[in-house]
């Protein structure tokens, strides 16, 4: 399984919601670290721990993003993405837009 | 000259009194030491709750400037840092709550206010200053409310 630090593999300024508005936005993290492995049917690991913090725009656009890019089932999104953090209401709030992307797609 | 003898009645009875006092007293001891833990315990549950309480006040007062001025981005770094700082308190208090069903409802207040200040017109999304009544502005104000009671019922669970 692979696993990924956003603040040692990306940044630990997270910020924004669209790439064209900076490389540090949720949809710049989805698009280079989250959407090939899970095309490919990968387990990935996200660990949280390490940031300044999070806007829910950026884990909207990162996390409930995937099932619209994707265009996949967000069980098959929730099987395949392992979440990590300390703070537990990181984890169920990314599951709740993981959910909530597909009851709107 | 005879040996004096012994009255082995007498010794029985001093070395059960001495026993029961001995062990009283262990008893006394460790309640006492348990009384003192709870009285910390609660004082350390208090003072947090109360510090948290603080934090989503300035919160709410930090993220109302944010939305209703043009975009600051040392403020939106602040605001998530103050957001953080939260939520780790309340994961903290779950070593020294009570009820664990409390720390899990303080959480998922947090949760709502960071949602309700940062998942809308935050960051690249901030246009430009909002009216003072726009939604955002009132879907902060009840998230912040809400966790401020959570917390509170959280305090005053302690002494159910």
């Amino acid at each position: 399984m692979r696993a990924i630090n956003v603040a040692r593999d990306f940044t630990r300024f997270p910020a924004g919601r669209y790439a064209r508005n900076g490389d540090t936005s949720g949809e710049a993290f989805r698009s280079r670290f989250l959407e090939e492995p899970l095309r490919h049917g990968e387990a990935i690991t996200v660990e949280l721990d390490g940031t300044i913090g999070y806007g829910s725009s950026f884990l909207e656009e990162a996390f409930g993003g995937l099932v619209r890019s994707l265009n996949s089932q967000p069980d098959d999104v929730l099987k395949l993405l392992h979440i990590e953090s300390s703070d537990q209401s990181l984890v169920d709030e990314i599951t709740q837009y993981i959910k909530d992307a597909g009851a709107a797609s | 000259m005879q040996a004096p003898q012994v009255d082995y009645a007498a010794l029985v009875v001093f070395a059960t009194n001495t026993l029961v006092i001995v062990l009283g007293w262990i008893v006394v001891h460790l309640l006492s030491a348990r009384r003192d833990r709870e009285k910390v315990r609660g004082e350390m549950l208090v003072k947090s709750a109360d510090n948290i309480c603080l934090q989503m006040s300035e919160l709410l007062l930090l993220a109302r400037s944010y939305h209703t001025t043009d975009r600051s981005v040392e403020a939106e770094q602040r605001i998530k840092m103050t957001i953080q700082d939260a939520a780790q308190s309340v994961v903290g208090l779950r070593a020294i709550a009570k009820s664990q069903e409390n720390v899990k409802k303080c959480l998922k207040a947090v949760r709502e206010v960071r949602e309700s200040i940062t998942g809308m017109h935050f960051e690249d999304e901030h246009v430009g200053p909002v009216a003072d009544n726009d939604q955002v502005l009132e879907r902060m104000a009840s998230a912040v409310m809400r966790a401020k009671l959570c917390l509170t019922n959280l305090k005053h669970g302690q002494f159910a």
